[in-house]
């Protein structure tokens, strides 16, 4: 597997099953050395609560490369099997555009927060790095965009979900809840 | 007029197919692009701050849990325990049925997952054992709802963060409710159990009732640990979603040997793919909801009801009916970010306590898992089952009509929600 394959195609879920495998590890410490110990950890619910912000943005680019975002689907059922690659055109742009947005107003968001040197309270990082999240985050969201649009047009309009060779092996019993 | 501007645009977008989660985020921006006080930033830094939320956090753990445990094989056990229990009944396994959404519900916070866990054992076994399969169809995608009001909820973790009240007050709230609506589908059960007793075989009685409890203990343990936890105030909400998780992966792996590592990482993993378009729908919702505040629509909507209703009663029918439309055609946990600050400062206006609103608000929401068009419940069910969507829906009149009458009962009898939370 090359390089660039592996990144497309563990990348995401590998640092997501780490930071919910963090997560829930440091709230059991947490809890383990408020009654056990009788010493909380401060910084445990901070670290948790930041590490939330990554996981939810990385997954976002996770979910759009695997369509998993929660999308209402009346109008490809309106205008039939023909529109729904069409609208799938349609709602990857959207995510583009949201994307942009989210970048354009964010940067200055994030310099700004950088500028004023403010601290988190008990694990005194810089605040901008769980603000960087939304950013970077939105730039890796349009990039698979990008990725799908491509796909899209490459294998056809019809097709529902465009053939990717060897998609991640996601078991698609559970939809979206 | 800036309000009617982000809701159109926002139903613009999603009828584009836009996901649900950007339709928001930008309908959060466009009052401000045509000249209305709201700042940018202000979006951005309400993204942020209401993931970064300890009481959220709770979400992707009960939902890592869910999957262990159904994995695990922690929910068949469940499953077979009810059976044992209730099984000898007039539709016994109907019964069981119901009983064991209840008892996933108590250690899982989402309804479809209720509805892929207990379903995909309970409809082929209900149907060969003479049940007709849209009525075990329809059981389990109505009895599925069970899955948040039962708590452990995400919905009730939703609306605590957005109405800033106890997740652990709200869970409390829960168990009456319930109770109600478990009760109701249980008499339908039994109802079709007695009218179909010629065709209904008993399984009741295969597995010996000490040898299901036996071999379901672990099972059991865990709603006792993670709501005890909570109730005993020993753990938060959040930190009992930790130990859930690590309760249901030690006894998969451990106790009951149905999971590896390796399949547990596999697990965590593909929940990961479910969590983030939920969270990300959390963060844009509480900014729209956010700007939906800034331009005084809570105000707004306050005179206009107070136009039309004079009383708590009518008030209270009127906001039911609202949100059983908006659970049709909205996603639930965006419906209840946005909402939420909405609808509240009305509430208390009228002196509905929030803890009871929370509670209307997740049953009416949960109702729309089961109402045609966007019913998470019938999605799985027709994955389940290959059967049609209207296949499905032409045997939901009844079931349904059940949970509505659950959902009176507790708008209009206070006591069953708030009982057992004024004991604490």
């Amino acid at each position: 597997m090359t390089v660039l394959k592996f990144i497309d195609r563990k990348s995401e879920i590998y640092l997501l099953t780490a930071i919910l495998v963090t997560i829930s590890v440091v709230l059991l410490v947490q809890v383990f050395m408020r009654y056990v110990i009788n010493s909380p950890l401060v910084w445990a619910e901070e670290l948790a609560r930041y590490l939330l912000v990554w996981c939810t943005m990385i997954g976002s680019s996770l979910a759009v490369r695997e369509s998993r975002h929660i999308v209402i689907d009346f109008a490809p059922v309106l205008f039939g099997p023909r529109s729904i690659g069409l609208f799938r055109l349609v709602s990857l742009t959207g995510i583009l555009v949201f994307c942009g947005v989210i970048i354009f107003y964010s940067l200055p968001f994030v310099q700004r927060v950088q500028e004023m040197n403010q601290l988190s309270p008990s694990l005194e990082i810089p605040m901008w790095w769980v603000y960087l999240a939304l950013p970077v985050g939105a730039a890796a969201s349009s990039l698979r965009a990008v990725q799908q649009i491509y796909l899209q047009l490459r294998y056809g309009l019809q097709t529902d979900e465009p053939e990717i060779v060897e998609p991640v092996q996601i078991i698609q019993e559970k939809a979206d809840r | 007029m800036y309000p009617a501007l982000a809701l159109g645009s926002f139903f613009v977008l999603l009828l584009l197919t836009v996901p649900i989660a950007m339709s928001i985020g930008l309908a959060a921006f466009v009052p401000g692009w045509f000249g209305a006080p709201v700042n940018p930033s202000q979006v951005i830094r309400t993204i942020v701050t209401s993931i970064d939320s300890f009481p959220l956090l709770a979400v992707p753990l009960f939902m890592v849990a869910g999957d262990i445990m159904t994995e695990g094989g922690l929910a068949r056990r469940l499953f077979n325990f009810a059976d044992a229990l209730l099984g000898r009944l007039n539709g016994g396994l109907a019964i069981s049925t119901v009983a064991a959404c209840m008892l996933f519900g108590a250690i899982s916070g989402s309804s479809p997952a209720t509805v892929a866990a207990i379903g995909s054992m309970a409809i082929p076994l209900l149907t060969n054992n003479g049940y007709e399969k849209r009525f075990a169809t329809v059981l389990v995608v109505t009895a599925g709802t069970l899955g948040v009001i039962v708590p452990p909820s995400i919905p009730m973790i939703i609306y605590g963060m957005a109405a800033n009240v106890s997740v652990s007050e709200l869970f409390l709230a829960g168990i009456g409710p319930a109770l109600v609506i478990g009760g109701l589908l249980m008499v339908y059960a039994y109802w079709y159990g007695t009218k179909n007793k010629a065709r209904i075989r008993t399984t009741a009685g295969e597995i010996p009732f000490f040898t299901a409890v036996r071999n379901s203990f672990w099972a059991l343990m865990a709603p006792v640990v993670v709501l005890g936890g909570i109730y005993s105030g020993i753990f938060t909400p959040t930190e009992a979603a930790a130990i859930a998780v690590a309760y249901s992966a030690f006894v998969s792996i451990f106790i009951f040997r149905e999971l590896s590592f390796v399949q547990l990482f596999r697990v965590v993993g593909r929940t990961a793919l479910i969590i983030a378009p939920i969270l990300i729908i959390t963060g844009t919702g509480a900014a729209l909801g956010r700007v939906l505040n800034l331009l005084g629509v809570p105000t707004m909507l306050g005179t206009f009801i107070s136009g039309i209703v004079h009383d708590p009663i009518m008030l209270l029918l009127l906001v039911n009916a609202l949100l059983l439309i908006v659970g049709m055609v909205m996603e639930t946990l965006s419906a209840i970010i946005v909402l939420t600050p909405i609808l509240l400062p009305v509430m208390l206006l009228y002196g509905v306590d929030p803890i009871h609103f929370g509670i209307i608000m997740t049953i009416n929401l949960a109702i729309g898992f089961v109402t045609p068009p966007v019913g998470a419940n019938i999605f799985i069910a027709t994955q389940l089952t290959k059967m049609g969507l209207i296949d499905i829906c032409k045997g939901l009149p009844i079931p349904l009509s059940l949970l509505i009458l659950g959902l009176a009962i507790v708008t209009y009898v206070p006591a069953v929600a708030l009982w057992l939370p004024s004991m604490f």
